[in-house]
Parts: structure tokens; C-alpha cells; sequence
């Protein structure tokens, strides 16, 4: 706990160093005018052209359908997958190594097949949102579902659930906290593989916006569209925190116990 | 040890179930069997490929700006993280701009870093290291916030300047942390080095497999995919396995 007066210093500070980058980029911007330095207010104008009207509809909106959609197919099928694969262990040493190779298969190198074999269209990028971001999930999935406390399988056992049961209200919630930790990397991925996917294979999307601006040296509205795929980021970043914090105000107070009764 | 054979076997079993789940997929045309060669066809042209050819090159190229662009990315990242946890007012000041630049994901600057560099070897290093520093530079400052504080005191008392306390006491505490971090780096600097070339054309695996692909040499990009995952396979366990060998004190293997 620090006290409210040493906080302001510090906030000062902050807003001097933004305030100067910004005077510093204007500035530059006015007197040595080149491509890839354009003057902010351009930059403003062309994030805030991206939020509605006709780029909405054919950059924002094409973007966010992918990266939901592929994130949420990774997310269903990492879960699924992952507590499958930490419940029961007898399968472990049976797909491990497969997995283990899969997993570094850089996403973007999958990127030529499955263009291949679903063609230029929203399921091939789907597709490849989902096979970059599937495995953070999976395995941490796995992770928490091999360390949930034997004790509560057995109080389930004797409690008379069957094994689908046990895993969906057992080992599910208490897997949580890391496909959690999991979910977030994927977000970050999947976000990545979007724009790939838009830069090398789309007509429409926020990646394809830049790059089409970028061989127009329409440079304020490439800064803009990576100014608005940060947002993106940062806004279902913090959704997720806040969605986390939600689903799991239980686990802290949960795990704060059962550590001070272990000692 | 019966145990591990046991497991090895089942492990090769699986990849072997994987295998034919590939090979059904052609036979009942799940998918066009011309878009999915047989897995005999694919391996044997990953070892023509590798062999002298075409696909050796790439891959040689790939790692020829891989390793320069991630030398780069863990010099800077290692001192910058240095820096931030140790002079906790740069910390402040810088993290806005820390904070603002970490959601933007690296590859949606390539646009950007054509405008600026061009197409070129210059323009890939740039984005190579630019994406995969900030792992680096975000485990190196967590490490250096968790150097035991006693044993700064104890080089203090024992009369070690501020250079020698950073040489002695702080890298040796903070490179497990800088490790997994340049691993978390060297997986990325990967998908950027090839997502580059794709892009620009210039030499590698990317290019490689966007020309097969275009040429209509299927069985020739399948194999450069699969000798991809290979690649990703071998660099993840170099650095696992230096990072064992060279780190003995690091919690991870502090138990072993």
C-alpha cells in the first residue's frame, strides 16, 4: 500500500514520456514529412473511419467473426481433449508423442495446405486460428486435469457419478484455473494466425486492409489497422481477466484453505 | 526401463494410428486424395528434398536469419529487462509504452516494416527480433525482481560494486528465467521468419513452400511442412536440453 502522494509522481512521469513520444512523432511528422511518418490527426481519423460504416463491415467485423469463431472451436475441442487426455492416463503415453510433434508445427507453414484443401475462403482461415491456438489450450487442460485432488475423484466415485459426469463436474472445474492460463495464449496466437491468415490468403479482413493500404502508401490507415488489432487484443484480453476473475472467485479463496490446512 | 519400452512402443504406435487415420482419409476421399499425397510419397520427397536439394536450402536459409534475428532480439531483450528491474523510474516512465506496444501482435507491423526497410534480409532480421524480444525482455525483468534480495545484501557486505553484483549475482539468478523466455522467442522468431518470406519471397522455408504449393508439387510442400515441424521439434529440445546441462540451479531442475 503506498500512499496516495507517491502515486502521482510516478503518473506524471508516465504522461510526460506519452505526451513526448507524441509531440516528438508530430513534430517529426511536420518538418520531415516521409511515407512512413504521417501526422497522428490521419492516423486518428483512420482508426475511427474503421469502427463503423463500410470498414466495419469489411474489416473489422470479417476479422472478429474468424478469430471468434476458430478461438472458441480451439478452445471447445483443447478442453475436451485435454481432460480426455490428463483423466485418463492410459492414453497419455499413446498419443503424446503425436501430439508432441503437432504442436510445434509452426501454424503459418499449415497455412499453403489447408489453402489447398479448403481453398481461399473463411474455413481455411478458421481452420488455421484454431490449429495455432488448440494446443496452449490442450495442454494446459491436460496439466489441470492430471492434478485435480485424488480425494474429490473418490467422493465423486462413491457419490455414485458416472465417469462423463465425474468429468464434467469434477475435473472440468477444477482444471479451470489453468485452461485459463492456457486460454490466454491462445487468444494471443490465434490473434497472430488471424492476421496471417488475412495478409497471405483474403479479400476482405483487418490483416488484408493493411496490406492493401500498405502497396497504396496509404500509410496513416495501415498504423490505424494495427492500432485496431492492438485494441482487439487488449479489449478480449481483459475481458478474459474479467471473465476469470468471475469463474473463478471460488478457486482462490478454495486454494487459500486447503494450503493452510496442509501447512 | 521395461516401463519406457513399453511406452516408447505405444508412443509409435500412435503416430503409427495417426498414419493409417491419414491414409483412410485418401482412401474414402474425405479429402481429394490429390491435395493429400501418401505418406510414403511425402516422406520419401522430404528425403530427396533434404538430401541436396531444393528444401535443404530453404530450411538453411530460414535458420541463416532465425539465428541472427533471435541473437539480436536476446541481446536487447536481456539488457532491457536488466534495465527495467533494476532502475525502477525508467520502469515507470517506459511502461505506457511498453504496455501499449505488447497487444499489438508482431506480424501486423510486417506491413509497416516493408514501408520503412523495404524487401530484404534487413526488413526480416527486423521483424524477427522485434517480435520475439518481448518474451525475452518480460522473463529476463521477472527475474531479475526475483533475485533473492539476501543475496544482493551478502555482495554488498562482501564489497562488490554495482557491475560486479550484476555479473555475479544478478545474470546468474535471472538466465533461468531468460531461457524460458528466449525459448518462448525462438518458437515465435520461427513463425515470423517464415510468415516473412512467404510474404516477400525472400529465400526459406516460406518461400519454398507458397512456390511448391503455386507449381502444383503437392507432395513436395506436405514434406516441407512436416520437415518444418521437425525443425520446431529439434529447436525446442536444443534449448531444453542446454538449459538442463547449463543451469543445474534452476528451479526447474533444482529436484532432479
Amino acid at each position: 500500500m503506498t500512499v496516495k502522494g507517491h502515486q502521482i509522481a510516478p503518473l506524471a512521469w508516465q504522461a510526460a514520456t506519452v505526451v513526448a513520444l507524441v509531440a516528438l512523432w508530430q513534430w517529426a511528422a511536420l518538418t520531415h514529412p516521409a511515407v512512413y511518418l504521417p501526422p497522428i490527426g490521419r492516423v486518428v481519423d483512420g482508426y475511427i473511419r474503421l469502427w463503423h460504416g463500410d470498414l466495419l463491415a469489411n474489416a473489422l467485423l470479417p476479422s472478429l467473426y474468424r478469430l471468434a469463431t476458430g478461438l472458441l472451436a480451439a478452445i471447445v475441442i483443447g478442453c475436451a481433449a485435454g481432460i480426455a487426455l490428463g483423466s485418463l492416463r492410459w492414453l497419455d503415453p499413446w498419443v503424446r508423442p503425436t501430439l508432441e510433434y503437432l504442436r510445434f508445427i509452426p501454424a503459418v507453414a499449415i497455412l499453403p495446405a489447408a489453402l489447398l484443401v479448403f481453398g481461399p475462403t473463411d474455413q481455411m482461415r478458421i481452420f488455421v486460428i484454431a490449429f495455432g491456438s488448440v494446443f496452449p489450450v490442450l495442454l494446459a487442460a491436460t496439466d489441470g486435469a492430471r492434478r485435480v485432488d485424488p480425494i474429490l475423484l473418490d467422493v465423486a466415485r462413491v457419490s455414485g457419478l458416472s465417469t462423463i459426469e465425474r468429468l464434467i463436474r469434477v475435473v472440468l472445474p477444477a482444471a479451470l484455473p489453468s485452461v485459463f492460463s492456457g486460454v490466454r495464449v491462445a487468444l494471443s496466437i490465434a490473434l497472430v494466425m488471424m492476421v496471417i491468415s488475412e495478409l497471405i490468403a483474403a479479400d476482405d479482413g483487418l490483416g488484408f486492409y493493411i496490406l492493401r493500404n500498405q502497396r497504396l502508401f496509404q500509410t496513416a490507415n495501415v498504423y490505424a489497422g494495427v492500432l485496431t488489432i492492438g485494441t482487439i487484443g487488449l479489449v478480449l484480453t481483459l475481458a478474459l481477466l474479467a471473465i476469470e476473475k468471475r469463474v473463478l472467485a471460488w478457486h482462490r479463496g478454495w486454494r487459500g484453505l486447503t494450503e493452510t490446512n496442509r501447512g | 526401463m521395461t516401463k519406457r519400452a513399453a511406452n516408447a512402443a505405444k508412443g509409435i504406435a500412435g503416430i503409427a494410428v495417426t498414419v493409417a487415420l491419414w491414409e483412410a482419409a485418401r482412401a474414402l476421399g474425405v479429402v481429394d486424395p490429390r491435395d493429400l499425397p501418401s505418406t510414403a510419397a511425402i516422406i520419401r520427397a522430404a528425403a530427396e528434398g533434404l538430401w541436396g536439394g531444393e528444401l535443404a536450402r530453404a530450411v538453411a536459409a530460414t535458420i541463416g536469419s532465425w539465428t541472427p534475428g533471435l541473437l539480436l532480439a536476446a541481446l536487447a531483450g536481456a539488457a532491457g529487462g536488466i534495465a527495467l528491474a533494476l532502475l525502477p523510474r525508467l520502469e515507470i516512465a517506459t511502461r505506457p509504452v511498453l504496455e501499449f506496444l505488447r497487444p499489438i501482435p508482431s506480424v501486423a507491423l510486417i506491413p509497416v516494416a516493408l514501408l520503412v526497410l523495404g524487401v530484404g534480409l534487413e526488413m526480416q532480421l527486423f521483424m524477427i527480433a522485434f517480435a520475439s524480444i518481448w518474451p525475452i525482455l518480460f522473463s529476463t525483468k521477472t527475474g531479475v525482481e526475483g533475485v533473492d534480495p539476501r543475496f544482493m545484501e551478502t555482495g554488498r557486505v562482501l564489497h562488490l560494486g554495482p557491475s560486479a553484483r550484476i555479473v555475479r549475482i544478478v545474470l546468474p539468478a535471472a538466465l533461468p528465467s531468460f531461457a524460458t523466455g528466449l525459448r518462448t522467442a525462438s518458437a515465435i522468431a520461427l513463425v515470423v521468419a517464415i510468415t516473412v518470406e512467404m510474404l516477400t519471397g525472400q529465400a526459406g522455408i516460406g518461400s519454398y513452400i507458397e512456390n511448391v504449393r503455386l507449381n502444383g508439387l503437392i507432395t513436395e510442400m506436405w514434406a516441407a511442412i512436416f520437415v518444418t515441424g521437425v525443425l520446431g521439434y529439434l529447436i525446442n529440445t536444443l534449448f531444453v536440453t542446454v538449459e538442463r546441462a547449463v543451469m543445474p540451479w534452476s528451479p526447474e531442475n533444482r529436484d532432479r
